[in-house]
């Protein structure tokens, strides 16, 4: 090879480059955040649940048809305890949303948070950070969020009054061409 | 995290030490920098750091084994109009690049390209640990301070496949030095 044809040598890797980025670069990761329509739950008894439908949020509707991959599924939310003793309690999910008992629950929905406890009295605030300290079964959620309908089924054992504040789900997912 | 990091750096000495019985022209080097992930809406800017090799197995051609410590930065994501941040992550990656360039002559400016392939260890909290298969693609220029030493900068796109489908893609901008050994 001589040595002026040497001298371009480096423009191949460049040109492989600009075919890389073509190909490669239009993946990208999205951030989309549904806020629960119904925000605030007051709730007196040991079981409620809220449906998310994210076909209802246009970023969803924007990647949904390009969807590789959910990277990470977040709820945040507030739980104020205006009682006088612990409120303890659980989240499931199910693609479901016809369960009606604890039971059905239990035996047939998937466990996502556990161990929620709030003091009598107190606030309890779910936000990024604290979520994962409670966070059970992160790849079966990923999988019942795919489709983008789902129902959230929140577990009181004690029968106690508690307000549920601010319910958001966040869901990170990558899509590409 | 640990077996990578000795799997690395035993691949790195094997490398030089074959070099250094062959008497091929070889360097090590040092770098640093910024990473910068490509429309990743849930993590920011970060830095990145990392040890390479380079044989020089014609006058044009050289392989790198690297090691690679990469870091995403933190992501700020509006909820409920108040900003709730996201922690970044890790990647921990041990690849193998080729590099193509005008090395040879009497220069003391070398412009190349790169291309190379990467296994990649990414720890984030919250998520499972994934080890997963990358590509990588750059280029760069290097400048020969003194006969055995150079400085260079480099612009590397690094793109990581996920689990799932899906990947990540980052560019690496950074800056370093090298130390040549063998036959000048």
């Amino acid at each position: 090879m001589n040595k002026q044809k040497r001298k371009y040598l480096w423009l191949l890797p460049g040109l492989m480059l600009a075919w890389f980025c073509a190909c490669f670069l239009i993946a990208g990761t999205w951030v989309i955040t549904f806020e629960v329509e119904d925000q605030n739950i007051h709730a007196s008894g040991p079981f409620y649940k809220y449906s998310v439908n994210l076909n209802d949020n246009s970023d969803w509707n924007d990647n949904k048809d390009k969807l590789d991959n959910i990277e990470d599924v977040v709820f945040t939310f507030k739980l104020v305890n205006p009682g006088d003793t612990v409120m303890t309690g659980q989240v499931y999910v199910s693609p479901d949303s016809t369960l009606n008992t604890i039971a059905e629950v239990e035996s047939t929905a998937t466990l996502i948070l556990d161990k929620i406890s709030v003091p009598a009295h107190e606030t309890l605030y779910v936000d990024m950070t604290h979520y994962y300290d409670l966070l059970e079964n992160f790849d079966a959620l990923r999988d019942i969020v795919k489709p983008g309908v789902f129902t959230a089924y929140g577990i009181v054992p004690n029968p106690i009054q508690g307000n549920l504040y601010d319910a958001v789900v966040i869901v990170t997912v990558s899509a590409g061409p | 995290m640990r077996k990578i990091t000795y799997l690395g750096m035993a691949v790195l000495l094997l490398f030089c030490l074959t070099s250094a019985v062959s008497a091929a022209k070889f360097s090590i080097g040092a770098f640093g920098g910024m990473n910068i992930p490509i429309i990743q809406e849930d993590v920011g800017n970060g830095t990145v750091f990392g040890v390479k090799g380079r044989v020089m197995v014609m006058p044009f051609l050289g392989l790198e084994p690297n090691f690679v410590m990469s870091k995403y930065g933190d992501k700020d994501i509006d909820v409920l109009e108040q900003p709730m941040t996201r922690k970044g992550g890790d990647i921990n990656s041990f690849g193998l690049d080729a590099v193509l360039g005008t090395f040879g002559g009497f220069s003391k400016v070398h412009f190349y390209g790169m291309a190379g392939v990467n296994t990649n260890s990414m720890k984030r909290d919250g998520i499972p640990d994934q080890t997963r298969l990358g590509v990588s693609i750059g280029t760069g220029v290097e400048f020969m301070a003194m006969d055995m030493l150079s400085i260079e900068v480099r612009a590397r796109v690094h793109s990581i496949s996920l689990e799932g489908g899906g990947g990540r893609d980052n560019v690496e901008l950074t800056g370093g030095l090298n130390y040549y050994f063998g036959p000048k």
